[in-house]
């Protein structure tokens, strides 16, 4: 079991006039290789919960468990654990601060301190993963580079550390569609063939519905519902009381549905969409 | 590893000193600074002391929370108080050890010193925990008004404090953020001697100051596209109006100037 978090609450600023509690009672369990979608409203706890999973934050109360390491109130020598979970926060690309891309994507490995044949070669395969042309931009100023890319050089960043447990906060925020796919496919990429295990914080529920196995929803700091995208989707009331929703498509699936259409309901990718409507627009052709 | 700081820091909360005009306060700290110099004897200090438990009091503040702002300046304090002790000579040797030598006259200028540093630090704090930042410019704009007839800028002035003083939280919570970010790639800023330590802080600084000249321009650009154009003719939502209450803490604060001058000079 990599990860573990067993009635973990997280208060800020505790005693002083502005304390408040950010996560309350959390238990969640997560199994290798996991590709897990967080959703939540703001201020719903999210990157405090993500912020514990590699000792940025400490519990209050609780216990952290990743790869059998435990994390507690008063817990000291965090460095493996940061290498052994990723974290990508949201806009990472304001992190980048080298002269060139290859410099900044060897910060991380440097820190654990490799020889430099293999920063190099942890670097290349980086870069690579998050589909970027190595040779082409290791030479150049990362602030010459497009949003996109700039986004991908930081998450490679993350990547030459080796972690096992990636976390990515909001990956596709203030990306345009073309630079969200390249984002969204190499993580898809780096779940199905590298076999990491991942947590996707999101507020699209379409990338969430089309990519993660599991979907845990926040609310006010606790965790209140966990299950597959068919199962969460279905709660549709729910989440919207919570200010989230569900993906447009299946919203659109629950109206054909009440004009009298015979269509399932819980469907929640287009490609599902568009099967389902074939087979109940074909029957009715043949009929 | 930032939440510490709490100079400068306001505590919201609704007591007499908080409902005080902002220029009253401003005023009235002035004057409290400059008469801590002015103290000659012990009894002078009690006089000051009194006078900043009167307000502490009265605002309500919790102790532990004016208590907890000095501890960074502890070190200082400490610093102050040993140079004073060891190297002020004069009246009769109390102790001696080697070259260090404590005599009375030493003794009186450190805790005099000391004394002089705490009441300073509590007492301005004091200010800036009971004034929102806000009013606090304000205040120091309406004050330096009438230096504009010899063409001072005021308003530019109270301005660049507001937006300093406004964007003092959003810099500290992205230094947070992104020393968070650097630290999740292995980064530490903590240990290392002085050089290594320094060093560190280069992955945190370019980010900082690329996102600040950032932020300035796109402040800049908002602010003319709302047709901004400096202080001639503005008028302002809140009138700054001196009450009753103003006047009494004017009162207080003479008598502790009279009580002191007396005691120094009388």
């Amino acid at each position: 079991m990599p990860v573990k978090m067993e009635q973990v609450t997280h208060v800020y600023m505790e005693g002083g006039p502005f304390e408040s509690t950010a996560l309350l009672d959390v238990n969640l369990e997560i199994q290798d290789g996991e590709f897990i979608g967080l959703i939540g409203h703001t201020g719903s706890g999210k990157s405090t919960l993500i912020q514990h999973l590699n000792g940025l934050l400490l519990p209050t109360q609780g216990t952290v468990i990743v790869n059998e390491m435990r994390i507690e109130k008063n817990s000291k020598d965090l460095k493996p654990l940061r290498q052994q979970v990723g974290l990508v926060f949201q806009y990472p690309e304001q992190q980048l601060f080298e002269e060139t891309v290859g410099k900044d994507i060897a910060y991380g490995p440097k820190n654990l301190g490799l020889s430099g044949e293999d920063i190099d070669f942890r670097v290349k395969e980086a870069a690579e993963l998050v589909g970027l042309p190595f040779e082409e931009v290791k030479d150049r100023s990362p602030f010459e580079l497009s949003g996109g890319q700039r986004r991908r050089v930081a998450i490679a960043g993350v990547l030459a550390m080796h972690p096992t447990i990636l976390i990515l906060d909001e990956p596709t925020a203030g990306l345009d569609p073309r630079g969200r796919d390249e984002v969204l496919n190499g993580i898809r990429v780096l779940h199905e063939k590298n076999g990491y295990t991942i947590i996707l914080v999101s507020h699209s529920m379409e990338d969430i519905a089309r990519l993660v196995d599991r979907i845990v929803v926040m609310n006010k700091g606790r965790v209140v519902l966990t299950g597959s995208p068919r199962e969460i989707f279905t709660h549709a009331e729910e989440l919207e009381s919570m200010g989230l929703g569900v993906p447009q498509i299946t919203r659109l699936m629950k109206a054909l549905r009440q004009k009298g259409m015979d269509v399932p309901v819980d469907i929640y990718t287009v490609e599902q969409a568009k099967e389902a409507l074939i087979k109940v627009l074909g029957e009715k052709r043949h009929a | 590893m930032l939440k510490d700081i709490t100079i400068g820091q306001y505590y919201p909360s609704d007591s007499p000193i908080h409902r005080l005009d902002p220029r009253t306060k401003l005023m009235i700290t002035f004057l409290y600074i400059i008469i801590i110099f002015f103290v000659q004897h012990f009894a002078g200090y009690l006089f000051v002391f009194l006078f900043l438990a009167l307000v502490i009091v009265l605002s309500g503040l919790p102790l532990k929370y004016i208590l907890k702002g000095l501890k960074p300046l502890l070190f200082i304090i400490v610093l102050t108080f040993c140079i004073n002790l060891f190297f002020t000579s004069g009246g009769k040797v109390i102790f001696q050890l080697g070259f260090l030598k404590v005599t009375e006259e030493g003794l009186r200028q450190g805790i005099s010193m000391m004394l002089r540093l705490l009441l300073l630090v509590m007492g301005t704090s004091l200010l800036t925990l009971t004034t929102s930042p806000i009013s606090l410019t304000d205040g120091l704009e309406a004050l330096l008004k009438p230096l504009q007839a010899i063409h001072f800028p005021a308003h530019e002035l109270a301005m660049m404090m507001t937006i300093a003083l406004r964007f003092i939280p959003t810099l500290l919570e992205e230094t947070d953020k992104i020393m968070k970010a650097q630290m999740a790639r292995g980064a530490d800023f903590e240990s290392g001697n002085l050089i290594q330590r320094a060093k560190s802080m280069v992955p945190l600084m370019v980010p900082l100051f690329i996102s600040a000249f950032r932020r300035a321009d796109e402040l800049a650009m908002a602010m003319e596209a709302r047709c901004y154009r400096g202080g001639e003719n503005r008028t302002r939502m809140k009138v700054l109006r001196m009450e009753r209450i103003d006047y009494e803490a004017f009162g207080a604060a003479l008598l502790l100037i009279a009580a002191v001058l007396i005691n120094s000079y009388c």
